[in-house]
C-alpha cells in the first residue's frame, strides 16, 4: 500500500513524475521556447491598460459566434504543437496552455475562459517564483471537461539564458493518470 | 449496540485477513485491470446522469449545471471511454473486452447512447428545453441507464470470473456507485419536485436516499450484506467522511422532497452543488482504493 505518496493526495506522485518527464520534454522543445519568446519581445511594450483590454476582448469572444482573437491563437504553431502533444497522452491531458513573461497566453490545446493568467496563483506561483517551481492543485470538477482534473502549473526555462521565460499549466484527469501508474503506486 | 459493534469489528477483523491472502494469491496486474475496466464502466453512468442532470437544470432555469456548452466534451468523453473499454489501452492498464457477452452490452450501450445523444443535441443547438424534448430525454435517459447498467453488471459477473469478486474490488465498485448516485439522487429530487408522476418519482426518491444512507454507513464502517470493507486508511475514511458531511447537509432537503413538501429552485441548485461537491473526495477514496 502506498500511504506514504498519498500523503499529500493520491494525485500528487504521478503528476510530479508526469511534470518531471513528458512536461519537461514539452517545455524544452524548440517551438515552445521561440513562441515565448517571439511573444514576450512583442509584449514587451504593453501598458496594464493594454493587457486589460485584450483580456476584455477574449472574454467577449469567447461568448460571441465571431472570435477572430481566439482563432487567431489557436492556430498558432504553438497551439497546435500543444493540441497534438496532449492528445497522445491517453485522455490524461484534459487541456495545456502556455503563459508568457505577462502571463498572457501564447499557446492552447482549447479555449480558456481569459487571456490573462496574470491575476492567478498558476502563473505567480510559477513565472514569478523561478525556475523549477512546480503547484500542483486541488482535485476538482472540470466542468468544461467533465472530468476530475488537477491543474499542474510550472515555470519555463530558456536553457539558452537560464532565465524563466513563461509558465505551463496543464489540466489532468486524476482518475486516468492514477490508472497509467497503478503499478508503481501499488504495493 | 457496543457489543455488536465489537463483535462487527472482530467480523471484519476476520474479512480483512481474507481479502490479504486473496490479494496475497491472485495476480495483482489483473486484479488492478478488471478494476478499472469496471471503474470505467461505472464512469459512463456518472456521465449520462450528469448530462440528463445539465439539462434538466437548464430548463429549470437553475445556473447550477454543467454548461449545455460542454457537451462536445461530454460527447468526446464517452466515446472514448467506450473505446477503451472495448479495445483496451495498456498505457492506462486497460485490457481489451474480448468476452462476447459484454461485447453485447456495450453495442446496446453505444445503441442507446447515440438515440440519447440525438435528443440532447437538439437542446444543446436551442439552447433550451420544452417539455416535450425534455420527457423525450428522460425517457431516453432511462434506456441508456438500463444498457450502461445491464454492460456495468456483465463487467462485474464476467471478468470476476461468475461475480465471485474479492471483498476489495466489491468496495470498489460500491465507492464507484455511491459516486454515480450523487447525481441520481439530484435528478430524483428534480423529478419529484416537477415531474407528471410526481408520486412515483418521490418514491424514488426516498429510495434513493435510503440506499445512499446505507452505501454511505457501509464504505465507512463496513458492510457484510453489502461486502463492503470498512474504510481501508485514514486517508480513505477522511474522504469519506467529507462526503458524509455534506450528505447530511442536504438530507434533509432529499427528506422533505420525499414526503411531498415543495422544494425550490435554492435548494435544488444546493443539491446540485453538492452533489458536484461529494464527487471529488469520492473520487479520491477511489483511486486510493484502486491504489491498495
Amino acid at each position: 500500500m502506498a500511504a506514504a505518496a498519498w500523503a499529500a493526495g493520491p494525485h500528487e506522485v504521478p503528476i510530479r513524475n508526469f511534470a518531471e518527464s513528458t512536461l519537461q520534454e514539452w517545455v524544452s522543445s524548440p517551438i515552445v521556447i521561440k513562441a515565448i519568446r517571439k511573444q514576450n519581445a512583442r509584449h514587451a511594450g504593453l501598458s496594464e491598460g493594454d493587457i486589460v483590454a485584450m483580456d476584455k476582448k477574449w472574454r467577449a469572444e469567447t461568448k460571441a459566434a465571431k472570435r477572430p482573437m481566439i482563432k487567431r491563437v489557436l492556430a498558432n504553431e504553438l497551439s497546435r504543437f500543444l493540441a497534438e502533444v496532449s492528445k497522445e497522452q491517453h485522455g490524461i491531458v484534459t487541456e495545456v496552455f502556455i503563459m508568457d513573461n505577462r502571463g498572457l497566453n501564447v499557446g492552447q490545446s482549447a479555449v480558456t475562459s481569459d487571456y490573462w493568467q496574470g491575476d492567478e496563483t498558476k502563473w505567480q506561483k510559477t513565472y514569478l517564483v523561478g525556475p523549477g517551481a512546480m503547484i500542483i492543485d486541488d482535485v476538482e470538477l472540470d466542468e468544461s471537461t467533465q472530468t476530475f482534473q488537477s491543474q499542474l502549473s510550472m515555470s519555463i526555462t530558456d536553457q539558452a539564458s537560464g532565465k524563466v521565460i513563461g509558465a505551463i499549466t496543464v489540466g489532468i484527469d486524476v482518475e486516468s493518470i492514477v490508472w497509467a501508474n497503478l503499478d508503481s503506486l501499488s504495493r | 449496540m457496543y457489543t455488536n459493534a465489537v463483535r462487527g469489528n472482530l467480523k471484519f477483523a476476520g474479512i480483512f485477513s481474507v481479502v490479504i491472502l486473496i490479494l496475497a494469491a491472485s495476480p495483482a496486474q489483473s486484479q488492478t485491470s478488471n478494476n478499472r475496466s469496471f471503474t470505467l464502466a461505472e464512469r459512463q453512468l456518472l456521465l449520462i446522469e450528469r448530462m440528463t442532470n445539465s439539462a434538466l437544470l437548464a430548463a429549470l432555469g437553475i445556473d447550477a449545471s454543467p454548461g449545455l456548452n460542454s457537451i462536445h466534451w461530454s460527447r468526446d468523453r464517452f466515446d472514448r471511454m467506450q473505446r477503451d473499454l472495448r479495445k483496451g489501452d495498456p498505457y492506462l492498464g486497460l485490457r481489451p473486452t474480448t468476452e462476447p457477452q459484454i461485447l453485447e452490452t456495450l453495442g446496446r450501450a453505444d445503441l442507446q447512447w447515440q438515440q440519447y445523444d440525438s435528443i440532447f443535441g437538439k437542446i444543446v443547438t436551442a439552447a433550451s428545453a420544452s417539455k416535450a424534448q425534455i420527457r423525450a430525454l428522460t425517457a431516453s435517459h432511462a434506456n441508456t441507464i438500463e444498457a450502461l447498467s445491464q454492460m456495468v453488471d456483465s463487467y462485474e459477473y464476467f471478468i470476476y470470473g461468475g461475480g465471485h469478486h474479492s471483498i476489495l474490488s466489491s468496495t470498489i465498485n460500491g465507492t464507484g456507485q455511491l459516486r454515480a448516485s450523487t447525481q441520481l439522487v439530484l435528478r430524483r429530487l428534480m423529478m419529484a419536485a416537477y415531474s407528471e408522476y410526481a408520486e412515483q418519482d418521490r418514491e424514488q426518491l426516498a429510495q434513493s436516499t435510503r440506499d445512499f444512507d446505507q452505501a454511505m454507513k457501509g464504505l465507512l464502517r463496513g458492510d457484510i450484506e453489502r461486502r463492503l470493507l470498512p474504510a481501508a486508511t485514514p486517508e480513505i475514511k477522511s474522504e469519506l467522511l467529507k462526503v458524509q458531511v455534506m450528505w447530511k447537509e442536504i438530507r434533509p432537503i432529499l427528506h422533505s422532497a420525499a414526503a411531498g413538501q415543495a422544494v425550490t429552485k435554492k435548494q435544488i441548485a444546493t443539491v446540485a452543488k453538492a452533489a458536484n461537491d461529494m464527487a471529488v473526495p469520492l473520487t479520491l477514496a477511489l483511486i486510493m482504493y484502486l491504489s491498495v
